[in-house]
């Protein structure tokens, strides 16, 4: 192992550090780092206390959650391509959101909360149906069926929202992004984040051993229902969560896992701390990205993501990563 | 009469509406290697997979050491079998030690175990597939036969009483089938393990287990010891091979010469 590999967790605690420093000073106008103890009462205290810090938690914790409920679903699905946006589940939660927005629901936490949670798993629970064969989950299967039921309720979420002529108003959703995020949503993801991290803690050894085959796995005496519905569980809430603060993002938790296992290849125990950080320190810098590289304008979050995704799915493909196991 | 670890009576099996294994009497002797042979699709994965508990009988009871299988939990099924498949498949990057590691599962309770007890079990394992010196290598760079015995001794760290193995040298060269073979018998004896093991090599089965069960069509066709299963009428009969049959000095191991197929299937 080389040095960077063992020491791979204090180098991203690190990294996420300088990018959210970098993150809150960074934007339409950049700030020095001794303002940020300028106080609230100054211009840019406030901006940078009452805007820029919000946004730059739920960056952090969005990026986090993803990137887990990706590893998370990649184990159980065998499948090192599976993400929650290919499965359609951040689309159902989207879907939900903006039904809920349109019906005249107020957009309080507590609603979107429960109906991207809704969403999220109504979405799930169709594509795992999908998916489902007499031998467990069929990865192609799985793939296929929510590539295409994640373009299908996209499709509807663009559609409802042109009809209604509310596009700008779920801008945020739609395209994904943290420009309006508070301290109400940052409790609000903090409180999965926990929840999610506990759980995976909780069942740590339980999620290794789903990585083997499942006859191995099942002789060790795991039993694998159980795992998959606390699983199931901990993925639709991270999702749910994720999407109801920074809207649609995708390929984060396609892309972190894999670029961690692949500069240290490891079981989930031991991938599942860095892959948290990385989700963070990436999801952190794209904002900054997202709110800096052009000046005065925020780029959409989910194309940023996309691109990121889709050069390193290109990247697999090209250097003969087994992409689907089938 | 010998004690048996695991019988059952009665015992259908199969998926669903199809019933593979129909109303057999199965007996596994305590302490013993059992193989069990049959040609293709005789019933021995179905019968393999009711006896370890994956899946339930469809009907009779597969009782093991007092207990019926199918009500236990997965763990505690683990804590009393021990099962290895075909091609058990290990994640990337991890060492012998962590895959052997992954055999203690079952004796985890909650967050609470010991890890004394833990590593030394696993450091016994090792040892009783001679891998010590391969501990913290990577799994990944092992060799087809270390491999093997790596998952073996991932199986060994689970400290059960009954270890089955699903054709436990299928892809390996010879010297490497008859080591893990070895292996097997040397656990059997040193550690008074009860083996099953699925074999497709007659003069294996006959060499290395004690005890046999054929099955043809998931019926039980013969049952006892090499000697007496392995006749030349039953080889004909159930593998449609004609064969001459030799013992060795003891009179107790029959081997198989000469082979060939009585009816050739276009």
């Amino acid at each position: 192992m080389r040095w960077w590999q063992r020491h791979l967790a204090a180098i991203l605690v690190g990294l996420l550090v300088i990018v959210m420093v970098a993150n809150v000073l960074g934007g339409s106008r950049w700030y020095l780092l001794s303002e940020l103890w300028s106080g609230t009462q100054t211009l840019s205290g406030k901006v940078i206390w009452d805007m820029r810090v919000p946004r730059m938690l739920a960056s952090v914790m969005v990026g986090a959650l993803l990137a887990v409920s990706g590893l998370l679903l990649q184990t159980l699905s065998h499948n090192p391509i599976a993400d929650p946006s290919i499965l359609g589940i951040n689309a159902g939660a989207n879907l939900a959101l903006i039904v809920g927005g349109v019906a005249g629901l107020s957009s309080s936490i507590f609603n979107t909360v429960w109906l991207s949670i809704t969403g999220a798993f109504i979405a799930f629970v169709v594509v795992m149906g999908l998916a489902l064969s007499r031998q467990g989950v069929a990865p192609l299967r799985l793939i296929l069926g929510g590539t295409v039921f994640s373009g299908f309720i996209s499709c509807i979420s663009y559609a409802i929202s042109v009809m209604t002529n509310t596009t700008e108003q779920y801008r945020n959703l739609l395209v994904g992004g943290f420009s309006s995020s508070t301290y109400g949503q940052d409790k609000l993801l903090a409180i999965v984040l926990v929840i999610v991290v506990f759980g995976v803690w909780r069942f740590q050894s339980g999620f290794t051993l789903l990585a083997m085959d499942q006859q191995t796995t099942r002789g060790l005496g795991v039993s694998t229902g159980l795992l998959w519905q606390v699983a199931a569980g901990l993925i639709v809430l991270a999702t749910a969560a994720a999407v109801a603060v920074g809207g649609n993002i995708g390929f984060v938790g396609l892309g972190i896992p894999q670029l961690m296992s692949a500069i240290r290849p490891g079981s989930f125990k031991q991938n599942f701390g860095v892959t948290l950080l990385a989700g963070g320190v990436f999801m952190t810098t794209a904002d900054l990205i997202a709110k800096a590289a052009v000046p005065s304008v925020e780029l959409p979050m989910a194309a940023l993501s996309a691109l990121f995704g889709g050069c390193l799915l290109f990247v697999m493909v090209v250097f003969g990563r087994q992409v689907v196991k089938v | 009469m010998t004690e048996n670890m695991i019988s059952a009576q009665h015992l259908s099996a199969g998926y669903g509406h199809h019933v593979i294994i129909n109303d057999q009497m199965i007996q596994i002797p305590t302490g013993k290697i059992t193989g069990l042979i049959g040609p293709n699709g005789s019933g021995k994965t179905t019968l393999f997979n009711v006896l370890n508990g994956f899946e339930k009988p469809l009907a009779g009871e597969v009782r093991l050491s007092g207990h019926t299988v199918s009500d236990l939990t997965a763990k505690q099924r683990a804590l009393k079998v021990a099962c290895l498949c075909q091609h058990p498949t290990a994640p990337d990057g991890i060492t012998v030690h962590e895959l052997v590691g992954y055999g203690r599962y079952a004796h985890h309770v909650g967050l609470r175990h010991s890890k004394k007890v833990d590593s030394r079990a696993i450091a016994g394992a090792i040892e009783a597939v001679h891998l010590t010196t391969f501990t913290n290598r990577q799994v990944s760079s092992l060799s087809g036969g270390q491999r093997q015995r790596a998952f073996i001794a991932m199986t060994l760290a689970q400290d059960s009483p009954v270890m089955m193995m699903d054709e436990p040298t299928t892809y390996l060269d010879l010297t490497n089938q008859l080591q893990i073979l070895s292996l097997l018998q040397e656990l059997n004896q040193t550690l008074n393990k009860t083996i099953v093991i699925i074999l497709h090599d007659l003069n294996q089965a006959a060499a290395y287990c004690q005890h046999l069960i054929c099955l043809s069509g998931g019926q039980v066709k013969a049952v006892g010891t090499p000697r007496e299963v392995l006749t030349q009428q039953l080889i004909a009969d159930v593998f449609q091979v004609a064969a001459e049959v030799t013992y060795d000095q003891n009179q107790d191991c029959p081997q198989m010469l000469n082979c060939h197929p009585l009816e050739v299937v276009s």
